[in-house]
């Protein structure tokens, strides 16, 4: 009970985070009375007022069935950062994810309440045209999905669906997503090979050249690197690097390495709420909360 | 608490003590060991069939092969007479000959000795011979105008021991004695076989005064014709008999016509007369080869039809004529060795639209050619030569059977040869010699060329393939063409899964990706149960409630046809014409207005289908199908109008594309629409002007889709055709294909499909550029497993195809197939005969078909799925 009114009566001060108040009471802090289903409001951090935002989540809700996943989640996504969702198995960080470009859709029996938008329009409208919004998105999956197509087929199969065909503008596509990829080197030889003969790192890249061949408004990075060795990892956390900045990335991991070293945002998310939300740097030193403390720093989930 | 501190605690409380029981080691044994023997089973019952079919079909092509039998002199005088026709009995124990002198002698024909004494039924020589090919029937003329029916044969009767004589008893099994005039042969233990020669002769006719020089005869229902040359007068008789009531004595009585063209001397001696078995045709010919042809149809009334010559060169003589079984056939052989089979064949250009042709030629022999005869019940013909040679052929597959010499040493002219009726005994004489050998080919009319190269049959104007395999009378002549029955399967599979295959894969397509989950579980198991419907009662129904319902109703159908999809896309079109928001508020009625489409589009087709006969089909489908009204333009434009619909599709897609889309970023949404609904009628106008030049053009240069022909599409309607079929066994493959074709589209990885779609694409753009070519392997297994089914499918194509075996691609036309042929007739083929063995030949065909086409789509299917995986 101590910790929640600490929690409502504002942050705590950096010193209660000592190892005596870490190890009091744990069963009575915050995470058990989510998971007795009590309503938390999240720590929000001020800095996040003064960025512009191209995605606002407002009390959004998303039940499977009759079970819920996502309990009444409100935040912003920045422009032009990189925004990373951590938290443990289960707690909803890919549903959010793929919410944003409604991929959720295609499961049945999703039920959605609460309002999202992207760059002010809203998403969840019924006249909203799904394709038409999927096409301002770009999204990279956990496991790498190349299609049994080449490699440029592959890259330009955005341009494709929407009926390009200038073979020039479809080159240049083609050459400048695989740069910004950083896969162009290793396969400018193999553009006409089939895209199954890569390496599961080469392949998530084609997947990341895929998704930003359109130039997305957004790009949704779904755990990109969890099937990949630490080589194609480092690779791909380069490559955000560099797209941060151009691109706004919102980024699903459960690296917390990699989510201090590529991210500007990070939001913690616990059972389907959000529990915390600040820079990157203020989330993995001195977070509000200690149960962030406690999951940034290995000690759950 | 009993254990101690020191030993350590198991992590669940167990002893760790891991051994395989030994039930599951049994039962491991035990399930390899049934799943083997199922395994090999398996492939044993196959190739199991497969040996049995092939055994049974195996004897149809084993060459023949003879062995001498008998070389014998038989007892008798062969002063100043020869052999004018010998015969023998179909077991091959009694030989005979009529002499010239008229005597007819039976000899035994392992002895050679004569039986008795000789016979003569007529009491004087004759003048003229006419011997039947085909029954015992005989007729003779003589000096003093005078014809004589009779009829010489020989009988068979099978007695039993209280009904031969003691010295023949004695006789052990399987032996034969000769007592009097006839032959014993004791067949088994209680019975015994006499063969006696019976030679009878009824009372004479007159015809005329002048002796006959050649005579002919046929046998009628309604009696009995002669023609005769008495003299240089060439007469047609018909002979009816008068019975005396109260004496039970017939007289006959003769109706003579005279033929009104002078016998002429030109061409030597008239040799030869015959006539045909119905009496409607004669034939004269002379030594040199010269022949006529009179028309008798109507008897009183003979016309000279067609004059020919049956020899090349000059020099070269006429030696021998006759017919063959169902005198139908005339064989000729000629001093230049040369022997041939002539039928008269549909000639448009002939005054009585027959021409007499050569249709069938053997020539083996380097001699002229002296003796040869026509098996009685076998289309069997055998010719010996000048030297000695001895050949049997068979006659519709122009081959030969066998080959044997009279004798190994001096060169004899051949004077008679016989062949046995059962067709397995071939006899030569010579110089009073008579010579037989056995002869193995119980399937003379049986070779590959039979089979699967067109045939000139008896009575057709060209070769052809042809199958029909029986008739109620032994003259008819077996036509075991197996191309219309292929064509009939491959026609049956061809329309059945140009009905069934787009209808099955976009069901499964549609399941798979647009239908909702919850639906597809109900929907699948339904389309399903569609495949235990079984194919006899989708038969019944298409042979009674389809078929004639269509039967009236052809054009409505052709019309719903193109008006179903015209429907849909319009209705497509007009749906982009709602504003956007509308567009996505009103989508969960979308999917019943396509199901309205539907009803709504039969029903305007109906409305128009009366006035679309009149356009393309003169008014009268049924009339305009069998070329009596209209031109072929209506036909065409049937046919090309998918083609040019789908090609025209095409092309403005592709070159309008970029074009419009260039220009309509700035256009509103509804604008958008209308320029697209616009497009798209243009499109369906141009689709119909197009077809519609197409159709005028090959018109123009003188094509007819309509017509008898392997590549017309159209012609004569029959109630049970291939529209039918096509339509039915459509239903019966569509629910293979689609549980096939949607298990495949299904099974693509879930991830390919997010991937797509959060690349921004279409449902339709994720099924076509992704889903589909991914599940291609799947889906190619899904039409081969259909096409085998239609292959193989019986039941409907034998209740609905209407069963012609005829090569017309002709929609409205039937068909038969291999399977259904098989049904059909394998009831009726006598056990181990030659149509028996054919029908098992036909199902060996079948599963070789079917086996190539399976092999051949698992080789395509493992290239998709390579390809599916490294492009």
């Amino acid at each position: 009970m101590n910790q929640m009114q600490n929690s409502v009566t504002g942050p705590p001060p950096a010193l209660r985070l000592g190892s005596s108040a870490l190890n009091s009471r744990r069963e009575d802090n915050r995470l058990s009375a989510i998971a007795r289903g009590e309503n938390i409001p999240p720590e929000i951090h001020p800095e996040l007022a003064h960025e512009t935002p191209v995605l606002e989540i407002d009390h959004f809700n998303l039940w499977y069935g009759d079970a819920q996943a996502l309990f009444d989640i409100s935040m912003i996504v920045p422009k032009g950062k990189v925004t990373a969702l951590v938290g443990p198995s289960g707690c909803g960080k890919s549903t959010l994810l793929r919410s944003v470009n409604r991929l959720n859709d295609l499961i049945d029996g999703v039920r959605v309440k609460g309002s999202m938008r992207l760059a002010g329009r809203e998403i969840y409208d019924r006249s909203v045209d799904v394709i038409e919004l999927r096409k301002r998105m770009g999204m990279v999956f956990q496991k790498s999905n190349p299609f049994p197509m080449s490699v440029y087929e592959n890259v330009i199969y955005p341009l494709r669906i929407d009926g390009e065909r200038n073979r020039r503008v479809l080159d240049e596509v083609c050459e400048r997503s695989l740069r910004g990829a950083a896969l162009w080197d290793e396969v400018k030889d193999r553009l006409h090979e089939s895209a199954l003969g890569l390496s599961g790192g080469q392949q998530q890249r084609l997947c990341i050249a895929r998704a930003i061949a359109a130039e997305p408004e957004v790009l949704l990075m779904d755990e990109p690197c969890s099937a990949l060795d630490p080589i194609a990892t480092n690779k791909i956390e380069d490559l955000m690097d560099q797209l941060s900045g151009t691109y706004t990335i919102l980024i699903v991991t459960h690296n917390m390495q990699q989510a201090a070293r590529t991210s500007d945002y990070t939001a913690f998310m616990y059972l389907g709420r959000l529990i915390e939300y600040g820079p990157t740097e203020t989330i993995f030193q001195k977070p509000r909360l200690i149960e962030t403390y406690d999951y940034v720093t290995g000690r759950f989930g | 608490m009993t254990l101690s501190d020191e030993t350590p605690k198991a992590f669940t409380g167990h002893s760790r003590q891991r051994q395989t029981r030994q039930a599951v080691k049994v039962a491991e044994v035990v399930a390899r060991t049934l799943i083997s023997i199922g395994g090999i089973g398996t492939i044993v019952a196959v190739a199991t069939v497969c040996v049995f079919l092939v055994r049974v079909a195996i004897p149809l092509f084993t060459p023949a092969h003879s062995t001498p039998s008998h070389d014998v002199r038989m007892t008798a005088d062969l002063a100043d007479r020869r052999i004018v026709r010998a015969g023998a009995d179909e077991y091959g124990v009694l030989l005979w000959v009529a002499w010239s002198d008229g005597a007819i002698a039976a000899y035994g024909a392992d002895t050679g000795e004569i039986l008795g004494v000789p016979q003569q039924p007529f009491g004087q020589a004759p003048s003229a011979w006419s011997f039947s090919p085909d029954g015992d029937d005989v007729c003779v003329g003589f000096g003093d105008g005078t014809v004589r029916m009779g009829s010489v044969g020989v009988a068979i009767e099978f007695l039993g021991d209280n009904q031969v004589p003691e010295a023949v008893r004695a006789v052990p099994i399987g032996e034969r004695t000769r007592f009097g005039d006839c032959i014993f042969v004791h067949t088994r233990p209680g019975q015994f076989r006499r063969h006696t020669l019976r030679a009878e002769a009824r009372p004479p006719l007159k015809i005329g005064d002048e002796p006959v020089r050649l005579v002919a005869h046929t046998l009628r229902n309604d009696g009995s014709v002669v023609a005769a040359l008495a003299g240089d007068t060439l007469t047609l008789n018909t002979v009816t008999e008068i019975r005396n009531f109260l004496t039970g004595e017939a007289t006959p009585q003769a109706q003579r016509t005279d033929v009104p063209y002078p016998v002429t001397r030109e061409h030597g001696m008239p040799l030869y007369l015959f006539l045909s078995r119905l009496g409607d045709q004669m034939y004269m010919a002379w030594e040199d080869g010269y022949l006529r042809r009179y028309d008798t149809r109507d008897r009183t009334k003979p016309v000279l039809a067609e004059e020919t010559r049956l020899v090349d060169g000059a020099e070269t003589r006429l030696t021998v004529m006759g017919m063959l079984l169902g005198r139908t056939t005339l064989f000729t052989g000629d001093s230049s060795g040369r022997l041939r089979c002539w039928f008269n064949v549909r000639d448009e250009k002939s005054p009585d639209g027959l021409r007499f042709l050569p249709t069938r030629e053997f020539s083996e022999f380097d001699h002229p050619i002296r003796a040869a005869a026509a098996a009685p019940r076998a289309r069997l013909l055998a010719a010996g030569d000048e030297t000695g040679r001895v050949r049997l052929f068979q006659v519709t597959a122009v081959a030969q059977i066998a080959e044997v010499q009279m004798d190994e040493g001096e060169k004899v002219a051949v004077e008679a040869v016989v062949i046995g009726a059962r067709g397995d005994r071939l006899y030569a004489f010579s110089g009073g010699r008579a010579r037989s050998w056995m002869t193995v080919d119980p399937h003379p009319e049986i070779t590959w060329a039979m089979l699967f190269r067109p045939v000139w049959y008896e009575g057709f104007d060209r070769p052809l393939h042809m199958w029909q395999s029986s008739a109620g009378v032994d003259s008819f002549e077996p036509k075991y063409g197996l191309w219309p029955l292929i064509f009939g399967t491959l026609k049956a599979t061809f329309y059945s899964m140009l009905f069934g295959l787009p209808i099955a894969l976009l069901a499964a397509i549609y399941t798979s990706e647009f239908l909702h989950p919850r639906v597809k579980t109900r929907v699948k198991p339904l389309i399903e149960m569609m495949a235990s419907l079984p194919s006899v009662v989708l038969g019944f129904l298409s042979a009674l409630v389809v078929a004639p319902w269509v039967e009236g109703r052809v054009p409505h159908l052709l019309t719903v046809m193109a008006a179903v999809p015209v429907t849909f896309l319009a209705g497509a079109y007009l749906w982009q014409l709602w504003p956007n928001e509308w567009a996505m508020r009103l989508r969960a009625v979308r999917a019943w207005t396509m199901v309205a489409a539907l009803p709504l589009a039969c029903a305007w087709a109906w409305r128009l289908g009366p006035r679309v006969e009149r356009w393309l089909f003169a008014g009268d489908l049924m009339r305009w199908l069998d070329g009596q009204i209209g031109n072929g333009t209506g036909g065409w434009f049937v046919l090309f109008l998918p083609l040019t619909g789908v090609a025209v599709a095409y092309a403005m897609h592709t070159l309008s594309n970029t074009f419009f889309r260039a220009r309509a970023r700035s256009w509103s949404p509804t604008s958008v629409a209308l320029a697209d609904l616009g497009r798209f009628v243009g499109g369906l106008l141009l689709t119909i002007g197009l077809t519609w030049l197409i159709a005028r053009v090959l018109v123009f240069l003188g094509f007819d889709p309509r017509g008898r022909e392997v590549w017309h599409f159209m012609g004569t309607y029959v109630q049970r055709n291939a529209l039918v079929v096509g339509f039915i066994m459509g239903f019966a493959v569509i629910p293979i294909i689609y549980t096939i074709s949607e298990d495949a589209l299904s099974a693509v990885p879930e991830h390919l499909r997010s991937a797509s779609l959060g690349a921004g694409a279409t449902p339709w753009q994720t099924a076509a550029r992704i889903i589909i070519p991914t599940a291609m392997s799947g889906l190619f297994s899904a039409t081969m497993i259909g096409l085998g089914r239609a292959v193989g499918e019986t039941m409907i194509v034998l209740m609905a195809a209407g069963n012609t075996p005829v090569m017309q691609m002709n929609i409205f036309n039937g068909f038969r197939t291999l399977a259904a042929n098989i049904a059909v007739e394998l009831p009726e083929a006598p056990v181990n005969g030659t149509h028996y063995r054919v029908l098992f030949f036909t199902a060996l065909v079948l599963f070789v078909m079917t086996f190539v086409l399976n092999t051949a789509a698992e080789r395509v299917r493992q290239k998709f799925r390579k390809r599916a995986y490294k492009l």
